[in-house]
């Protein structure tokens, strides 16, 4: 390891050594987008990648719980979190969470036979001999055995002689902890060998595969018993990963963990993806009774829940998100400044700083371009002169748009009475306001997109790219502390890292995203579009169009291939909106009513904001038809000239 | 110098700001830990940002350092001690055996492909004994060589190029004892020489015009070959192999041509070709070395450096020294040499032979 | 299990027949393994240029008996150029055959909904259809395979007749071109995974206490993929691999440095972690991936089981000694392949193909008896 260390850049894998570091910059606050119904029903989590559902899971799993009791003091915030699940209680872990990773091997499991029902079969029962063998694997660690030397410590017992479970346990190697790993590693060995083998393979002639998911029916029924003694804790099964399933095998996988009869505590987590069938649970079961929906990015922007109650809040996320960084960052900002410094306060500065020491100047021009000699307004100018410094120009530019408005709106009634400061107040709003920041900085060429106010929300709701964007911004803190001066990254310079991260993650999308080139046809599409409202002066969609609408009818429209091909474009439409949202480029929000309709809401993520001089605040959309969206994949549209490069870069 | 304050001290060479630091800081701590701080004349203690801070400081304009910068982060080639190593691991592997498997296949009349039996032949063995690896240099390393091809003897290295036939005609006696040992066929002289160097720049020490004939390293252990074959102790039809672990393009044409011409069936090797197209022709670098050239190093024999001796222009460090061949910015340091332009070298060369040590 | 080898006197392919391009020793090999005798040549048909190169060259050198081709078809594309450019492929293919008097089969691009199955399947396809059965010397012309096929179908050929226990001849065939692999340029990236048929054992749930190593062998632009999986494997190690000696001394630095952020930030790599191969000789490459794997399978051995995982981001040639390595000491092969690609506009098929530099690997048959 070379001795330059970024604490953002790097990722705590699972292994046991980083388990540390991994819950050492885990934000607790996360814990609280769970809904309270989180151990009786399923429990299905969605998200875009890079936003943490991987994380809030594994802060479940037997290790972490294990370590945050054994070292309560370090983990002060992430236990009480824990407790208030009810994950913990008191000094002791309450539930034995297990991890499986549904990207495993279990996809393939499709393409084996022409025959359905024997893949479905070995389906369960890959998942059955894995559930088992990570179950056994968690009681270990929880009762701080070693996994496997220790296997035979464990006792599955049945609460009640019943003849199903007995059957369960059979196909699963039985109720003792060595028989049931024996069995099931020999199984899960075979099965996988099968699976990998170079040369062809008769599934056919295989037994051993089931329609059903036995460990789950086992665990419900049994209790745990480790060296003889009860280990009182709920079974907690995690299910990642679950968009990598084949969709057969995610709704009969789904299904199964709907079922009410199981007393095991069941998540399943899968990718957000607005343009499958993915929305359709009805099947499967009632949100609220038979299953908690939990859409990450949904909870974050501070939407209701099943139970009709926000959770969370964009305010409470970004502060969150502050937070985290602060954790990461905490550990080398002490070490390398000799005192306690928070990350965010390295990121403050005065609000006059966005000006650049060009204040007289901006305000003189804006002062010009306002004044008009109209008595109409003089009161409201009278009251922004009182004012100096950035709040005076940023008062100006915002002026600048209500007068306008204003003018238009009177245009048939001229001459009326002078307006009130009260009158301005009621006729702005933290949107104009935001337009008016924006566009201020864009005329003068001030920087913009800098503070722990704005950060944040770069990050999208999305963890990872937050974090990344605060791997750029400490690089530089870690070379303003090398040439020995405070770590503080100016408004300015804050704005230019952004602005690269944003050109960066721009140019990624060609390889990072299938279809890469026609979401970029789609992004582009959509800034063209917002920049034809944007540029009116009048600002009509406050703080500015990021995005766009889909009606929910026309989004049936775009799934069926029947229509798709009688639409020129249309393909090309769901290749791109599908991989956008599911590798988080656009964000979908779906079933949002608008004057007495549904449609599919689409934002850009913020961290394109930037690069397209688009402000950050969500609320500015327009709604499409599919056939004017369609189009937009017909006709090339010129991409951005990206500023020169600042310098080589490594 | 701590690695921070080296660092700092290059931005303020440099006239970096925060950003760029950003930016080139941890590259340039990525380089000199990846490789560059284990070259091996600095001083105890000193690393490479230390050496390239004074380094790029000697150069006036702030244009001149990012000239030299730029060269440093892009162009320079540093063949790190693990690079070496590889190289000196394929010598045994896809050189040496190849060329015992091309003996036996001709000596059994068989297939060169059939690369089992031939190894399996007791005539691979035997040849494979019968190999006298000699080292032209110090840097042949043949101690790492002996590690790296273990099915070797150390009794078939000699680590200087021309041995005498009292030491051949040991290393002979010994043979005789493996091949009886082993109950192996063939005559107990060597029959296939190597010849090992780690570096050739312009292939002139190795072997170049001289009056009427021909002068170098390599006509000296030609003579020295006839002379221990004449005694018996090589076969007279000996094949020779020259393997250098690093070569320049020019050197490799240079020596292949010059062994023609001098009517040697000899065969040149090398495991890392530097390409011409590595040479350093920027009008930019070229200028600044005529700039910065300092002269006290010439000699008679060798001539003018600035650009490397006989105007190699490599842009080469090895990791245990600089050659000669790279252009003078790299290697020549006159920095505590009085009545010079007291130079920093940014990899300080040691030279075997110097005026103070005669 | 096979025994893990420790020294590489121990290895099977410690000496191997290789053949490079401008001596003409490539002809020479194909000769020594089948004159007059029934040939297989295993070849994709797709619209790169290097899919003809080899057949091109190999009919043309000699006396075969009984030329069969088969050609593995590659996913549909819609890409115009792509498409001609294939069309071009396949009239050439026409004339060779019958030209040569050979046959073809043509063997189309399975369904698959994992497409790193798709290797798999077809080997599976080709090996149950009998093609390989009277075939005495068996070609496999990787040059315009994906990875994910050319992985699947080596490994199967080679095991399919080491269990026919015929005296066959298994040949590949490569044709290395960086300025062609520069002039398409790879778009997307699909999920990290392990290619079906060299899973080997990756995610056993039963070892999920094993100590991943990971090795990916570095090549330009992957970074993206090597992020996937680096996500997906979460290992322990990582030992990165990069060329040395390499016909660009610099390749290896700008590679370190291109990829500095990744390596040294992101993962985390001990600089004396990285390991070199002949940019040249996949074999190296293989002995050097079988030494690590002897290194630390031993080593680690205290600590449970050691799995060393293998990636190939490097030109095709390279990624041959890959194969061979995950074969031998049956090691998981990762890969985060592309979904697509597009050609630069000026893609110039002819001026392109003057790079073309055909490679052959005898790696089974009688070399090696």
């Amino acid at each position: 390891m070379i001795s330059y260390q970024n604490p953002f850049r790097y990722r705590a894998s699972e292994q046991q050594r980083d388990l540390r570091a991994f819950l050492l910059g885990f934000g607790p606050a996360a814990l609280h987008m769970l809904p309270e119904a989180v151990w009786d029903r399923l429990v299905v989590l969605r998200s875009a990648p890079g936003a943490g559902k991987t994380s809030l899971m594994r802060v479940f799993t037997a290790e972490s719980t294990r370590a945050v009791i054994d070292d309560a003091d370090t983990f002060r915030d992430l236990k009480e979190a824990l407790a208030s699940t009810g994950a913990t209680e008191g000094s002791s872990p309450a539930v034995l969470g297990a991890y499986i990773n549904l990207e495993r091997d279990y996809r393939s499991l499709i393409d084996i036979s022409a025959n359905g029902t024997i893949a479905q079969r070995l389906f369960f029962r890959l998942l059955d001999v894995r559930v088992m063998l990570a179950f056994v694997r968690a009681a270990l660690v929880l009762s701080k055995h070693t996994y496997p030397e220790d296997v035979g410590r464990i006792v599955v017992r049945p609460k009640n002689p019943d003849a199903a479970v007995e059957q369960a346990a059979r196909r699963l190697g039985g109720l003792d902890g060595a028989a049931i790993y024996t069995a099931c590693a020999a199984a899960e060995k075979k099965m996988l060998e099968m699976l990998d083998s170079l040369l062809p393979v008769e599934w056919e002639h295989e037994d051993g595969g089931h329609n059903d998911l036995y460990s789950l029916r086992l665990l419900s029924a049994s209790e745990l018993l480790v060296d003889g003694h009860l280990l009182d804790v709920r079974p907690l099964i995690m299910f990642d990963d679950g968009h990598r399933l084949h969709p057969t095998q995610r709704s009969a996988l789904l299904e199964r963990l709907a079922d009410r009869g199981l007393d095991v505590a069941r998540w399943y987590a899968e990718r957000y993806e607005a343009l499958s069938r993915q929305d359709l649970l009805d099947q499967v079961g009632k949100e609220g009774r038979d299953l908690e929906l939990v859409e990450l990015e949904s909870i974050a922007r501070g939407a209701a829940s099943s139970d009709g109650k926000a959770r969370f809040s964009t305010e409470r996320f970004e502060k969150m998100l502050i937070d985290i960084a602060n954790r990461r960052a905490f550990k080398p900002l002490s070490r390398s400044l000799e005192q306690e410094h928070d990350f965010s306060e390295l990121l403050e500065f005065e609000e006059d700083e966005l000006l650049l020491d060009r204040d007289a100047d901006v305000i003189k021009v804006l002062r010009e371009q306002v004044a008009n000699g109209d008595a109409r307004y003089t009161e409201w100018l009278q009251d922004a002169a009182k004012l100096s410094g950035y709040e005076a120009a940023l008062r100006l530019r915002e002026l600048d748009v209500l007068i306008r408005r204003d003018r238009d709106r009177t245009q048939t009634d001229m001459f009326s009475q002078g307006l009130t400061v009260a009158d301005s107040k009621d006729r702005s709003s933290s949107a104009i306001r935001e337009a008016a920041a924006l566009a201020l900085a864009q005329a003068h060429g001030l920087p913009y997109y800098a503070g722990t106010d704005l950060l944040p929300k770069l990050g999208s709701r999305n963890v990872e790219q937050f974090l990344a964007l605060c791997g750029d911004l400490f690089a530089e803190m870690h070379a303003e502390m090398t040439l020995q001066r405070k770590p503080k990254v100016s408004a300015q310079r804050q704005d230019r890292i952004v602005h690269r991260a944003s050109q960066r993650y721009w140019k990624e999308i060609l390889r990072r995203v299938p279809d890469g080139h026609l979401v970029q046809q789609l992004v582009l599409a959509i800034v063209k579009m917002a920049e034809q409202d944007n540029i009116k002066p009048t600002v009509p969609y406050p703080p500015g169009v990021t995005g766009t609408a889909l009606h929910m009818s026309d989004r049936e429209r775009l799934l069926d291939p029947k229509v798709r091909e009688s639409i020129p474009g249309a393909d090309q439409l769901l290749a791109a909106l599908s991989n956008a949202i599911s590798f988080n480029i656009v964000s979908a929000e779906l079933d949002r009513s608008v004057k007495n309709k549904q449609v599919m809401v689409i934002y850009l993520n913020r961290l394109l904001c930037p690069m397209f001089k688009l402000p950050l605040g969500r609320g500015g959309y327009r709604e499409k038809k599919l056939e004017v969206m369609a189009k937009w994949m017909t006709n090339p549209i010129e991409g951005p000239q990206h500023e020169a490069a600042e310098q080589l870069s490594f | 110098m701590k690695d921070d304050l080296a660092e700092e001290l290059l931005g303020k060479i440099m006239g970096w700001q925060g950003p760029e630091l950003a930016n080139y800081g941890p590259a340039l701590q990525a380089l000199a830990e990846y490789k560059y701080d284990e070259y091996g004349t600095f001083r105890p203690g000193e690393h490479f940002l230390e050496s390239l801070a004074r380094w790029l400081a000697q150069f006036a304009t702030i244009e001149e350092r990012r000239t030299a910068f730029e060269f440093v982060m892009k162009r320079l080639v540093f063949i790190s001690d693990a690079e070496i190593e590889h190289a000196i691991e394929l010598v045994y592997r896809d050189i040496v055996r190849p060329l015992v498997r091309a003996q036996v296949a001709a000596a059994r009349e068989l297939a060169p492909h059939l690369v089992r039996k031939l190894t399996q032949d007791p005539l691979f063995k035997s040849f494979q004994r019968r190999l006298l690896i000699l080292g032209l240099s110090d840097g042949a390393r043949l101690d790492r060589l002996r590690r790296a091809s273990p099915e070797l003897s150390h009794e078939q290295f000699a680590l200087v190029p021309t041995p005498s036939d009292q030491h051949v005609k040991k290393m002979c006696g010994k043979l005789e004892k493996a091949l009886k040992e082993l109950e192996l066929p063939g005559e107990a002289r060597f029959n296939h020489v190597l010849l090992i160097d780690d570096f050739t720049g312009s292939g002139f020490t190795m072997i170049r015009e001289e009056g009427e004939g021909f002068g170098g390293k390599l006509v000296d252990v030609k003579k020295n070959l006839d002379a221990l074959a004449a005694k018996g102790l090589l076969d007279s039809n000996v094949d020779v192999t020259v393997i250098t672990y690093v070569a320049s393009e020019r050197a490799e044409r240079e020596v292949v041509d010059h062994l023609r011409r001098a009517g040697l069936p000899w065969t040149f090797r090398t495991i890392q070709r530097i390409p011409d197209a590595s040479r350093v022709v920027d009008p930019a670098m070229e200028t600044l070395c005529k700039n910065y050239y300092d002269d006290a190093l010439e000699d008679e024999h060798k001539g003018n450096a600035m650009l490397g001796y006989r105007d190699c222009r490599l842009p080469l460090v090895l990791t245990h020294n600089t050659p000669n061949n790279s252009i003078c910015l790299l290697w020549i340091d006159t920095s505590e040499m009085p009545d010079t332009l007291r130079r920093h070298a940014l990899f300080p060369r040691y030279e075997r032979h110097s005026a103070n040590r005669p | 299990m096979k025994p893990q080898s420790s020294s590489p006197s121990e290895l099977r392919w410690n000496d191997y027949v290789l053949a490079h391009d401008g001596d003409g020793s490539i002809e020479q090999l194909w000769q020594a393994a089948g004159a007059k005798r029934r040939a297989v040549y295993v070849m994709a048909e797709g619209f790169d240029p290097r899919t003809i190169t080899g057949l091109r060259r190999f009919l043309a050198s000699g006396t075969f008996e009984n030329v069969l081709i088969i050609a593995i078809a590659l996913p549909p594309t819609k890409h115009e150029l792509a498409l001609k450019l294939a069309g071009e492929n396949i009239a050439e293919r026409t004339a060779l055959i019958a030209k040569h008097n050979a046959q073809l089969v043509t063997i189309p691009y399975p369904q698959v909904s994992e497409p790193r199955a798709a290797g798999q399947r077809i080997a599976h396809s080709v090996i149950q259809a009998g093609h390989f059965k009277d075939a005495h010397h068996i070609v496999l012309d990787v040059s315009a395979m994906p990875t994910s096929i050319h992985f699947a179908l080596a490994g199967g050929i080679l095991a399919h007749c080491e269990k026919a226990a015929k005296s066959q001849e298994i040949q590949i065939v490569v044709c290395d071109n960086p300025a062609m692999d520069a002039a398409i340029t790879n778009l997307g990236t699909a999920a990290a995974d392990a290619i079906n048929g060299f899973t080997n054992g990756l995610d056993l749930e039963a070892g999920s206490k094993q100590v991943r190593i990971w090795a990916p062998v570095l090549g330009p632009s992957e970074a993206v993929a090597l992020r996937a999986i680096r996500d997906r494997l979460e290992a322990r190690e990582i030992c990165p691999v990069l060329p040395f000696p390499a016909a660009d001394p610099r390749r290896g630095d700008d590679l370190a440095l291109g990829y500095r952020q990744l390596l040294f930030e992101e993962m985390r790599v001990n600089p004396g972690d990285i390991i070199y191969a002949d940019e040249r000789n996949p074999f190296d490459l293989y002995r050097t991936l079988s030494r690590l794997n002897a290194k630390f399978t031993q080593t680690l051995k205290p600590l449970g089981e050691v799995k060393v995982i293998l990636s190939a981001h490097s030109s095709k040639l390279l990624s041959l000694g890959v194969l061979l390595a995950a074969y031998e000491h049956h090691l998981p092969v990762v890969s985060a392949p592309p979904t697509g690609w597009s050609l630069s506009p000026d893609f110039d098929r002819e001026q392109l193909s003057k790079h073309d530099q055909l490679v052959c690997l005898w790696i089974d048959g009688s070399p090696y008896r």
